[in-house]
């Protein structure tokens, strides 16, 4: 018998009786479980253990189980503002994002041949950058010596370096830069799967041409506007990289405060405790929703 | 009504898709634009629904000049190959989309949608969406859509060609029921000649862009303009010969076949000595039965009865085959692979071609 082991491993498969498609998923599945479930259940456990002592000798008090820190996470007001903070950030990106993504898609969408690679290609550029490397850039261009200052103190126009970073407007600029190729890709996506005679028939029943796209376009693409504006909103509760670079600590983050609780005051249940309250907001907000988009996308194509 | 004069459309870098195209469709006529692919049949349509822009000529509508009027406001109605329904919208919804888009008041469109859907025989599927259809109801509903605001000209691009024959062929008859009852003119794009022939008041048959032949069915079947429209509509069977001289009249020629056999009148004034193309229907081919050899004899080769009729491929002494219909008739036996037939054609003048 000179079975391949492809063969071979074949038949084992068959043999288990079960679909052989389900083997497709399995690398994910195992990714999924290794890198994400186990750590995810780690750190729910860490979450309930006792901070380590006095000083922070031990990262946490092996042993024990306490819901002290999600007590003290509810009941301390810094961490209520942490969370508005948190949410007014990651809004302001949203909605900052979403208003260039849109707008943008549709023109991407609407360009032919090598103009529309290159656009597509200006939108992924950013994504080649290493994160870290992009901030730092930005701060190149804000910062005291940046050289919108440096341009600004040449012209004598300021006396004094402008506060161009450290600050809101900047946080959400380097978060957006960071965001934005991302719904555009799945807005430019969705348009693209519309069957553009759709867009001709409205025009021949008598709609103008942004009638015309709007009935037969973006109608038909909510559900993507909403995924993507989904996924835009958990980047921008998530910012870490651009307000610890960009900002300033009045617009500090729960992952600022979930770094520096874990690295920096090595009090990992704490971290832990304020992760979970984070993921558990979060994956509330996916499913409600997925829910509702279903029927937003419905509601919207039958009004206006 | 809808008149077009030395259209022409060239694409940057690439061929003219329509050279020099004249047309005129008359008031209440059903006319087919009729070609094979890339004949500039469809890039046609779409300069008249305002898709694309012609780069010469003049395009009409009712005596109006519409080449700065853009598609939404053209009075013209289109139906999609693929139909192109609002997959969002229900049957009642895109029916409505063009009274809406049109201004008509919100109370007086479902009397219209109504009225549209009974003539189109869709009443009772009004709450249904696009993909809860099958093929033939959505283009259905893709006609009425087009129909419901009362354009002044229809056009159609292959609405047939995603259905299946039976489906097809029902569709056609409501077609025409539908175009007399609402008396719209219609241009309908299409390659599939029988469906031209048996629903078009006049077909305009073109080719590699420009117009070959304007006529009713039985004009262009009976009198090709060009090789190419006896080639295309219908079959037919083109003869080798050689003109010997024209008549005195003019209209008639000559012509000596590679067959053999007595000399053959061609319509036409062709210049003596010229070789030419002379051109017979497969029904008007009679067969006799012969002892074989001699002149305009061959040998049947193929013989295949399909109900009505028999087909027939008779391989000639040239070495060409000549493709002949009979009338399955119970009084006459039929010929089989192998016999020996004489050839006789019905018309004493034949169509002829410069070769």
């Amino acid at each position: 018998m000179t079975d391949s082991l492809l063969t071979r491993f074949g038949r084992a498969v068959m043999a288990t009786g079960r679909q052989p498609a389900f083997l497709l998923a399995v690398p994910s599945l195992v990714l999924f479980t290794v890198f994400f479930l186990a750590p995810l259940g780690w750190m729910l456990r860490l979450s309930t253990y006792e901070s380590g002592g006095a000083g922070q000798s031990k990262f946490y008090e092996p042993g024990t189980f306490t819901l002290a820190r999600f007590v003290e996470i509810a009941g301390d007001p810094f961490f209520l503002k942490l969370g508005l903070v948190t949410l007014q950030v990651g809004l302001i990106i949203t909605a900052v994002t979403m208003a260039a993504a849109l707008p943008f898609a549709i023109y991407v969408h609407r360009a032919h041949g090598i103009r529309k690679r290159l656009l597509l290609f200006a939108v992924v550029l950013p994504k080649l950058t290493n994160l870290l490397v992009l901030m730092y850039g930005v701060l190149l261009l804000l910062g005291d010596s940046g050289y919108i200052n440096q341009i600004l103190l040449a012209l004598g126009v300021v006396k004094q370096p402008l506060p161009l970073f450290a600050n809101l407007a900047a946080l959400v600029y380097g978060e957006v830069l960071i965001v934005l190729p991302y719904p555009i890709l799945m807005l430019v996506a969705a348009m693209e799967s519309v069957d553009p005679s759709l867009e001709e028939a409205a025009r021949s029943l008598g709609a103008n041409p942004f009638r015309a796209y709007y009935e037969a376009v973006l109608k038909l693409i909510v559900p993507a506007i909403v995924t993507s504006t989904l996924v835009t909103l958990i980047w921008g509760l998530g910012a870490f990289i651009a307000p610890t670079v960009l900002g300033s600590p009045d617009y500090y983050t729960i992952a600022i405060q979930v770094y520096s609780e874990t690295l920096e005051n090595f009090n990992w249940p704490l971290g832990a405790a304020l992760a979970t309250v984070y993921v558990a907001f979060v994956a509330l907000l996916v499913a409600v929703a997925l829910m509702v988009q279903g029927r937003v996308a419905r509601k919207w194509a039958h009004t206006a | 009504m809808l008149k077009l004069e030395r259209v022409g459309m060239r694409f940057a870098g690439s061929v003219d898709a329509v050279v020099d195209l004249d047309l005129e469709v008359r008031a209440g006529e059903f006319m087919f634009l009729l070609g094979p692919s890339g004949s500039g049949k469809t890039t046609t349509l779409r300069m008249i629904a305002g898709f694309e822009r012609a780069t010469s000529g003049r395009i009409e509508l009712n005596g109006r000049s519409i080449a700065e009027v853009p598609p939404h406001r053209r009075d013209v109605g289109m139906v999609f190959q693929r139909y192109a329904l609002f997959p969002h919208f229900t049957v009642v919804e895109n029916v409505a989309f063009g009274l809406k888009m049109r201004g008509m008041p919100e109370k007086e469109r479902p009397r219209r949608v109504e009225e549209v859907l009974a003539l189109v025989r869709l009443t009772g599927l009004e709450a249904r969406f696009p993909d809860q259809l099958s093929g033939g109801q959505q283009q259905r509903v893709a006609l009425a859509r087009a129909l419901a605001y009362r354009p002044a000209l229809l056009l159609l691009d292959e609405p047939l060609a995603n259905l299946d024959r039976r489906l097809r062929d029902e569709m056609r008859i409501e077609l025409k029921r539908i175009q007399q009852q609402m008396g719209t003119t219609m241009l309908f794009v299409t390659h599939d000649q029988e469906e031209a022939l048996t629903l078009g008041d006049r077909i305009a048959v073109m080719h590699q862009g420009r117009l070959e032949q304007l006529g009713t069915p039985l004009e262009l079947y009976r009198k090709p303009a060009t090789r190419f429209v006896a080639s295309f509509i219908g079959d037919m069977n083109f003869l080798l010969a050689e003109c010997m001289h024209a008549s005195a009249c003019g209209t008639k020629s000559t012509a000596r076949l590679a067959i053999g056999g007595p000399d053959q009148e061609i319509a036409g004034r062709h210049p003596a000595g010229r070789r030419v193309v002379v051109c017979v229907r497969p029904e008007r081919v009679v067969l006799r039965p012969t002892s074989g050899g001699g002149a305009r004899t061959g040998v049947v080769k193929y013989a295949g009865f399909s109900g009505d009729s028999i087909r027939y491929a008779v391989a000639l002494p040239t070495g060409a085959e000549l493709l002949v219909r009979e009338p399955a008739l119970e009084s006459k036996a039929g010929f089989s692979v192998g016999d020996a037939v004489a050839l006789e054609w019905v018309d004493p003048v034949l169509n002829a071609f410069p070769e």
